[in-house]
């Protein structure tokens, strides 16, 4: 079994732009700047790490305010897109703790709205059946498997990358995402299991 | 499972990975217009402020004193008929911040519950923030927390109840976290809030007088203790079982400068108790004693072994052992 693994998300040089400086000494304009830079890469994150659920609008909030707020301490150390989206899959994390176990909750619309890009209304309907099912099946792992096997198979972050983001050892990583792949696969296979928890 | 399944799962990551997530113009505005409209906070402790609160500290306390005094006075010298008086006056451990308000055996919570005046104490504590909850001073924040507890900030299925306090009382609650004249209980809820929101908490320096808070959490798991604070889920499923709760992870976040703290737990035998379903089936088996789970804290912090054994005596051999092993 292997890890699907795809070009990984660039990040800005390490050197401190004018806008993340301006934005960082409490210049709105600039950070409404930074802030439309990266919301729809946050939220995509967002929506793969925790599902299509009707709190990632919440979720997303709470990262651009962690982002705003931790600003003036941002020393230019690492990307601020690694800074921003650290923030953001701390957020999801958080939140997927927080949901543990509890029934899945997708938000209908926000699935048929994935399901868009399907070329015709069959393939649009087989396709939110998948989507529902697979955020299913990622709702049955832990928290910490599910990130970090979203990160590196569906995002295609490198383990590094991955640990990078949530402060663990690349091989830690590695082995949670392996831990969900394999997780996955039984749950796959085990047909007669009812995949949506009632 | 088979090559199928494989390929199955393959497919339906790369839907996921395809599939576009278009966020809604109104909720693009609205979120940036919420963020500008929050206050920044302030990024380091104001050492005028952080003075200023130690003074606060200081006069609250010897009002405290006073005060608890006068009503000691008071209640020796009363006519034995006499009605008690309708509240005590401020100061005098009525508020839930200060000393005594959570009484029980916990070994190695109380050490640092003296003074008890929470009234006005910390009103200087709330400079440079804001938010929803920019109208409380500590003590409030303080109460907040004491009357949410744990299970209402961090087992609810949404997360109103941390809203109501980060990032509005984000700086309140980082110095009642800190501050060894608060109450444990409520430090505790602090720093939980703080962990869970806050990239890069606590910094190195707090990390040992909070390795003291952790330790009196520990020691008031939901069981055989009496005025617990927390589930036993909280710390999660120990030793082989091998799934650190959320506040398991905290405290092994605090390194090995919490290991003094737990070491003075590892005398405690009541049971903890967990809830659920499945932590409570699997948990609950085990029987964990509070020095179990103090040992297999102190174990993963030393990097040492420790095997869990199903009969209590053979578990406080290899937690002597283990003991016997610490530098």
């Amino acid at each position: 079994m292997t890890l699907v693994a795809v070009a990984s998300d660039p990040d800005p040089p390490p050197t401190i732009d004018p806008t993340v400086a301006r934005a960082r000494a409490g210049d709105r304009d600039a950070f409404a700047q930074l802030y439309h830079q990266h919301v729809d890469r946050v939220y995509a994150r967002l929506t793969r790490l925790v599902g299509p659920v009707p709190e990632r609008d919440d979720l997303l909030q709470q990262t651009f305010l962690q982002v705003h707020r931790g600003l003036p301490g941002f020393r230019g150390d690492a990307g601020v897109a690694t800074f921003i989206h650290r923030i953001a899959v701390n957020v999801a994390l958080d939140h997927l703790r927080a949901r543990r176990r509890r029934p899945l909750d997708l938000d209908d619309a926000a699935v048929t709205a994935m399901a868009a890009a399907a070329p015709d209304p069959a393939s649009r309907a087989a396709s939110r059946q998948d989507l529902a099912r697979v955020f299913a099946l990622l709702g049955e792992l832990t928290p910490e498997q599910r990130v970090a096997f979203v990160l590196i198979a569906i995002e295609g972050l490198t383990a590094r990358e991955a640990g990078e983001l949530l402060g663990a050892s690349p091989d830690a990583v590695k082995q949670r995402a392996l831990a969900a792949r394999r997780a996955l696969l039984t749950a796959l296979a085990a047909a007669d299991r009812p995949w949506r928890k009632p | 499972m088979t090559d199928d399944d494989d390929a199955t799962l393959d497919r339906m990551l790369a839907q996921v990975r395809a599939a576009p997530t278009p966020l809604a113009d109104a909720t693009r505005a609205d979120v940036l217009a919420q963020v500008l409209a929050a206050p920044r906070a302030t990024p380091a402790v104001d050492p005028i402020a952080a003075a200023s609160r130690r003074r606060a500290w200081a006069v609250g306390a010897g009002v405290a004193v006073a005060a608890a005094a006068a009503l000691a006075l008071w209640i020796v010298a009363r006519p034995p008929a006499a009605p008690a008086p309708a509240a005590p006056p401020v100061g005098a451990g009525s508020t839930g911040v200060g000393a005594g308000s959570h009484a029980g055996p916990a070994a190695g919570s109380g050490g640092a519950m003296a003074g008890g005046g929470s009234g006005g104490a910390m009103a200087g504590s709330g400079s440079g923030s804001g938010g929803g909850s920019a109208a409380l001073d500590g003590a409030a924040v303080a109460r907040q927390l004491l009357r949410l507890g744990y299970l209402e900030l961090f087992q609810r299925a949404d997360d109103r109840a941390i809203a109501s306090l980060y990032p509005g009382a984000a700086a309140q609650l980082a110095a009642l976290a800190d501050d060894p004249m608060v109450d444990p209980h409520a430090r505790f809820l602090a720093a939980e809030i703080l962990f869970v929101r806050q990239p890069g908490y606590p910094a190195p320096a707090l990390r040992p007088a909070l390795a003291e808070v952790y330790a009196s959490a520990l020691g008031r798991t939901y069981g055989q203790v009496r005025g617990g604070w927390l589930p036993a889920n909280a710390w999660g499923l120990a030793y082989d079982l091998d799934d650190v709760g959320a506040t398991g992870r905290h405290l092994l976040a605090l390194g090995p400068a919490a290991i003094p703290a737990l070491r003075a737990l590892l005398d405690r035998a009541e049971v903890v108790q967990y809830e659920g379903s499945e932590d409570a089936t699997v948990g609950n088996a085990r029987g964990y004693r509070v020095k179990d789970l103090a040992a297999y804290f102190i174990a993963r912090l030393a990097g040492l072994p420790l095997a869990f054994h199903p009969a209590p005596a053979d578990r406080d051999r290899a937690i002597a052992a283990l003991v016997a092993s610490l530098p």
